[in-house]
């Protein structure tokens, strides 16, 4: 049954002009993701008049190429300049940027390549063979089984906290304050807002983010001389070898698999599961104290995670006519331009159009690889240029990308006010990680728990009603033993080695 | 300044923060609905539990460094790079902040290509850039190419009335 679906849809599929659309799209996604502030969702809504004239399946294609080189191009700059394009490449700045200031930036970006298009293609696979089970899982989450799930989550910053959990656990309480930043979901009133019109609003993620990655990093460069420490042919020539993609490859394969789950729940997005792949790696890891330091496993941990998201986004979108994000709900849009509306009817009535579709997703695995291996001799140069002349470049591109999210210079001054406070965070050995991860996750773990109580009058036991959420609310509880363990194992040890020093000094 | 010191004045500051949080910050910036009594469902929920996440790792961090005879050696130097001494770094960083403090003035009076042609030459000088055959060329072009980008091929609009009229010339 499947395999003549297959023929059928690849029939339909074969074709210069199918090809050349999730070529071009792929290639229009990369730029877009690479460029901090323009996003994935900019990319598919402005590409999306051109597939007005369009067969249905190139336009869709079209638009599924744009979405998934958008992806994969937000760890672009994440590495090269610690300004993730896209709210997933977040994670990948963590280990990326280490790394590039290592000067192993072109390993960095090949590894993000590899563990990305591995992740997709595995992400398409999942679509094709798995989709029904998967939506019927993703149907069965309700605010308390997203809540115990964002708990979990949450429990990965005690993984990025560095040498202190306590500094780690103030950063994530900086970013839920900010997160809280606007209107109030129940009640419509105004937090923190005093009365300005833009901060009702809430803040816009991509400001904070470039604000506190790229902006103490140029604001520090005041603090110092910079001399230069890679070379163009170093970072354009260095390849990933066997063992090393080896290493990673369980990474890789959980990361995969944690996107696919993830990205199958509506309102996720490709941010949570990157950081619960990387929180997972680093668990798993023999090298998990290397995380965060300059890790190769890392980067790939968090962009399989990010880009394992991609494929699955698609599965609420196909099979339940449900868009899992924003990016699948201007896809939804294109479907519904052409005449063909997603949900289980268009397996029934257009059975080759959903295969030929199909077939041009999982080449659009393909076309991120050769773009990206193209994309790298080019980009790894940028890890050359000096930091006196690309400092000021990158503040620039800051200032655009921020100003493009809204169109209003308010947000370029968030970035700025974030900037100052991510420069004395730096200073002050605070982590920026766990502050991002709880602006991200604070919402949904807030919103989620508010509505599961409105729901429940108040009774807590409604966290505990069916599987789901006693599955995920024990994970956090086992995480959170581990992690006081470990620290007390650690701060002990450090203990001893002190007392050990004052003794050999006496 | 010692680490212990410095390790003990960011716990203070982090309880500073907490106080000024739940004395004036969430009272005044959070207005509570008149049906509701404090509660899971008030708006002031969520930050005042994060607030209390703040109270507890100020108090930790502030014990610790109070308590500990020895703090470990923190680091922020990283590869390549070379630490001005401290009177160098303090006026380093003053000139830092007019100069970004004046290109975000500009950016809303004179427009986005022009603030930031004169951005990244002024930035560049200040990093100690001064081969200005590289920087010239940069400040002028990378705004325009952004410029172009965005106006012409993402559609976004950029506040700048040098560069509409001159690009509104040309095209």
């Amino acid at each position: 049954m499947i395999i003549d679906n297959f023929a059928q849809g690849f029939e339909l599929f074969l074709g210069w002009g199918n090809v050349l659309a999730i070529l071009i799209g792929v290639l229009v996604g990369i730029v877009f993701g690479a460029i901090p502030g323009l996003t994935g969702t900019m990319a598919v809504a402005l590409v999306l008049p051109f597939t007005f004239s369009l067969a249905p399946v190139t336009g869709i294609l079209l638009l599924v190429g744009v979405y998934k080189g958008a992806v994969y191009g937000g760890s672009i700059p994440a590495i090269l300049i610690k300004t993730p394009g896209t709210p997933g490449g977040a994670c990948t700045v963590m280990d990326g940027y280490p790394l590039a200031r290592q000067g192993k930036a072109g390993k960095a970006l090949n590894m993000a390549l590899y563990s990305s298009a591995c992740a997709d293609f595995i992400s398409n696979l999942a679509l094709i063979f798995l989709a029904g089970f998967i939506a019927a899982f993703a149907l069965r989450f309700g605010p308390p089984e997203f809540f115990a799930l964002m708990c979990f989550s949450l429990t990965i910053i005690a993984g990025v906290s560095g040498n202190s959990l306590m500094k780690g656990l103030a950063s994530a309480a900086l970013g839920l304050l900010l997160a809280s930043v606007g209107l109030d979901i129940i009640f419509g009133t105004p937090r923190f807002a005093f009365g300005e019109v833009e901060l009702t609003a809430g803040l816009n993620f991509i400001p904070i983010l470039i604000g506190l990655f790229a902006m103490p990093e140029i604001i520090n460069q005041f603090t110092k001389r910079y001399r230069v420490s890679t070379r163009i042919a170093e970072a354009a020539n260095q390849r990933v070898s066997w063992q090393e993609f080896k290493g990673s490859i369980r990474s890789i394969l959980r990361g995969s698999f944690i996107g696919v789950v993830l990205g199958a729940i509506p309102g996720i997005g490709g941010a949570p599961a990157a950081f619960v792949s990387y929180g997972a790696a680093q668990r798993a890891s023999r090298n998990g104290d290397n995380f965060g330091k300059g890790e190769l496993e890392g980067v790939a941990a968090s962009e399989a995670g990010n880009n394992g998201v991609c494929g699955a986004t698609m599965i609420p979108l196909l099979s339940l006519g449900v868009p899992g994000d924003v990016i699948t709900a201007v896809i939804l849009g294109a479907f519904m331009i052409h005449g063909l509306t997603p949900g289980p009817l268009l397996f029934q009535e257009n059975i080759d159009i959903v295969y030929a579709i199909f077939c041009g997703i999982l080449l659009s695995s393909v076309f991120m690889v050769m773009w990206g291996k193209l994309g790298i001799r080019v980009f790894a140069r940028i890890a050359d240029i000096p930091n006196t002349i690309l400092f000021p470049s990158v503040l620039v591109l800051c200032v655009f990308g921020a100003f493009a999210v809204n169109s209003n210079p308010f947000d370029v001054l968030v970035m700025f006010l974030v900037g100052i406070l991510g420069f004395g965070m730096l200073k002050a050995n605070i982590p920026p990680a766990p502050f991002l991860i709880a602006f991200v996750l604070g919402p949904m773990l807030e919103n989620n728990l508010r509505r599961a109580l409105q729901v429940s009058n108040g009774d807590y036991s409604i966290l505990l009603r069916n599987e789901i959420t006693i599955f995920f609310l024990a994970l956090t509880v086992l995480s959170l033993i581990l992690i006081t363990v470990r620290n007390l194992k650690r701060w002990r040890r450090r203990n001893a080695a002190r007392r050990g020093n004052v003794t050999l000094a006496d | 300044m010692t680490m212990r010191l410095r390790e003990a004045g960011i716990g203070l500051l982090v309880l500073a923060l907490a106080f000024l949080l739940l004395i004036w910050l969430i009272p005044e910036g959070i207005p509570q609905p008149s049906r509701l009594r404090e509660g899971q469902l008030s708006p002031r929920f969520w930050p005042l539990i994060a607030t209390s996440i703040l109270v507890m790792s100020g108090l930790v961090l502030t014990s610790m460094a109070w308590f500990e005879k020895e703090q470990g050696t923190a680091s922020d130097a990283e590869m390549g790079d070379e630490s001005l001494p401290t009177s160098q770094a303090i006026a380093g960083l003053a000139v830092g902040f007019v100069l970004l403090a004046a290109y975000l003035w500009a950016i809303t009076r004179v427009g986005m290509v022009v603030a930031s042609a004169f951005g990244i030459l002024l930035l560049g000088y200040a990093y100690g850039e001064r081969r200005l055959k590289i920087l010239i060329p940069v400040a002028l072009l990378l705004p325009v190419a952004l410029y172009l980008f965005f106006v012409y091929v993402a559609g976004i609009p950029i506040p700048d009335p040098l560069a509409r009229t001159v690009f509104r010339a040309i095209f």
